[in-house]
């Protein structure tokens, strides 16, 4: 459609993800657009986009503001159809440095089938076998309950009066108490994820310049005054239109990605991404031990040491998990592996296990084996790429905790201070 | 002090230090397929090494920044932008691997919180003090460095 729209054909795409997007999810764009013939040049999170665009804006408004190093700190809540997200970010002279992100599967549709079930609580009953007039009246009943809802946001009360036909008729007046009322768990998460990011950055509220609402349900009143109310702000940015802010960010992105570059200065831009998930193993028994935190800048590596907890442990198995739940089986497995130890003592082998994210958001895993002593490593490393599996294989780590119990096991290495 | 920096030394630096390591590298051809961005991503530290070719390590935090030991929070957060600026791999033009932008932010992180700045301002006036004056600590200093990032991450 694109393609038909600019008569050209697209070749390089940037794509913009919900922050709550796991590795997999990515994996599987990424292959979707190798299938349809597209070089994916980034795939960044939206509310980045909007920070890049936010930056750029801010570069025209303040020409000078590197040379004073002055930065702004923005919020940017961004609720979709199916997606929540929330970043905040810091910019000065053209960079955007990403503090935080959250984000969660919540958004506009769930809205929208709350409302249903508010207006016709047996609408799910009515339309189960799937016929084609079902079909175009829950549609109808769809399209209607949406109107309801945008003429919420500018005014208190909305008289809906659907006819769906075989003498069925919803009327009814719905006020916006009502609605609030039956979204309220919707709302309450959005609340939920401004916190936890506004949280993550450790930003002094005080110091937030702006306040950033974009996407299709960002209108909602409720909405807005949740966000400005936690961010203790009176009004909203104006600079951008909430339904284009993303795309506009994504083709900002995508010119310098391509290394369009503009005379003005005006291209002069950087984000600087961090990661959405934790990373990190199984260790100390059942605990998910991060290795990669959450909110971590983009390229980033880090390792830590953990150590056997059997004598003579020959091998120890490795487990990786993406997510930031407390229960290991709750995050999402992305791989395992094997590594071979010489003989020793428990707690003396130091198995080093490093996390490597590059530039273009490859996940690496090294892992080395040092015995105290010796400055090398008694393997070579062991480099792999990451995720392993595809979605869906936690019963894979559960099958080798079954066969292997305990006896592979590590625990983490505290660092003496 | 010493003796627990050495051992950590020798245990942290296995993947963080320049000196090349032996890789095996399991599945090569589909990484290489795999990289969405192709050429900049190509060099990571371990598959291509130019240890001659990188630059000689800075002996501070403050040289990495490029500010003065007293630079403000304003100075050194406009020098890291400026840095990223150049040193991101996303924005530089020549291949990059990133290793040196991750260099770049921990300093930034260690220097831009107060507290662990004044933690590391210590430590570094520490070393300034000894009988090796200046030149004796660069040899020793990096794995002070490295200890010292790893702790505010």
């Amino acid at each position: 459609m694109a393609e038909s729209r600019l008569k050209r054909p697209v070749r390089n795409v940037v794509l913009t993800v919900p922050v709550s997007f796991s590795r997999f999810q990515l994996t599987r764009i990424q292959r979707a657009c190798a299938m349809a013939g597209l070089h994916v040049l980034r795939l960044m999170p939206e509310p980045t986009a909007v920070a890049l665009l936010y930056a750029q804006q801010q570069l025209k408004v303040v020409q000078d503001t590197m040379g004073s190093g002055m930065e702004k700190l923005a919020l940017i809540f961004n609720l979709g159809a199916g997606y929540c997200d929330v970043a905040v970010t810091a910019t000065a002279g053209g960079v955007s440095e990403i503090k935080a992100l959250s984000g969660g599967p919540v958004g506009g549709e769930d809205i929208l089938l709350n409302m249903m079930r508010h207006l016709l609580p047996e609408s799910e009953s009515l339309f189960l076998n799937h016929g084609v007039s079902d079909i175009a009246l829950l549609s109808t009943f769809r399209v209607a309950t949406q109107d309801a809802i945008h003429s919420l946001s500018s005014q208190h009360t909305v008289d809906v009066n659907i006819d769906l036909g075989n003498g069925m008729k919803v009327c009814k007046v719905v006020t916006r108490e009502e609605f609030e009322e039956v979204n309220k768990k919707v709302f309450e998460k959005c609340e939920a994820l401004v916190v936890q990011c506004l949280h993550d950055a450790k930003v002094d509220l005080g110091n937030l310049s702006d306040v950033i609402l974009v996407g299709g349900c960002s209108n909602i009143p409720k909405i807005r005054d949740i966000v400005l109310g936690v961010c203790k702000k009176g009004k909203c940015y104006t600079g951008m239109n909430p339904y284009e802010a993303t795309v506009c960010g994504a083709a900002l992105e995508g010119a310098v990605a391509s290394g369009v570059t503009d005379p003005c200065g005006n291209l002069d831009l950087l984000t600087i991404q961090v990661t959405p998930l934790s990373i990190g193993i199984r260790a100390d028994g059942n605990e998910f031990v991060p290795i990669i935190f959450r909110n971590t800048t983009i390229p980033a590596r880090r390792e830590l040491v953990f150590t056997t907890t059997r004598e003579n442990q020959t091998e120890a198995l490795i487990t990786l998990y993406e997510g930031d739940e407390d229960k290991l089986d709750k995050n999402h497995l992305l791989g395992y592996f094997k590594v071979g130890i010489p003989p020793a003592p428990k707690g003396t082998p130091e198995i080093n296990i490093c996390l490597d994210i590059d530039a273009s958001n490859v996940l690496r895993c090294l892992a080395g084996v040092v015995l105290p002593g010796s400055p090398k490593p008694v393997a070579p490393i062991m480099e792999i790429v990451l995720p392993m599996v595809d979605d869906g294989h936690g019963w894979c780590a559960e099958a080798l905790k079954r066969e292997y119990g305990s006896t592979l096991d590590l625990i983490s290495l505290r660092r003496k201070m | 002090m010493n003796g627990t920096l050495a051992a950590l030394s020798s245990s942290n630096s296995l993947f963080l230090s320049p000196v090349t390591l032996p890789v095996v590298s399991t599945n090569y051809s589909t990484r290489n397929a795999s990289f969405p961005r192709g050429a900049s991503v190509k060099s990571s530290v371990q598959t291509c090494p130019e240890p001659t070719a990188r630059k000689p390590k800075a002996s501070s935090l403050y040289e990495v920044l490029q500010v003065s030991r007293d630079a403000t929070q304003v100075q050194i957060k406009s020098a890291y932008r400026t840095l990223a600026k150049t040193c991101h791999p996303d924005a530089s033009s020549h291949s990059s691997d990133g290793q040196d932008f991750i260099e770049i932010n921990k300093a930034y992180l260690t220097l831009s919180d107060p507290d662990s700045r004044a933690l590391y301002d210590m430590k570094l006036g520490f070393g300034m003090d000894g009988p090796f004056g200046y030149s004796g600590r660069a040899g020793f200093s990096p794995a002070v460095r490295r200890w010292e990032t790893d702790q505010c991450w």
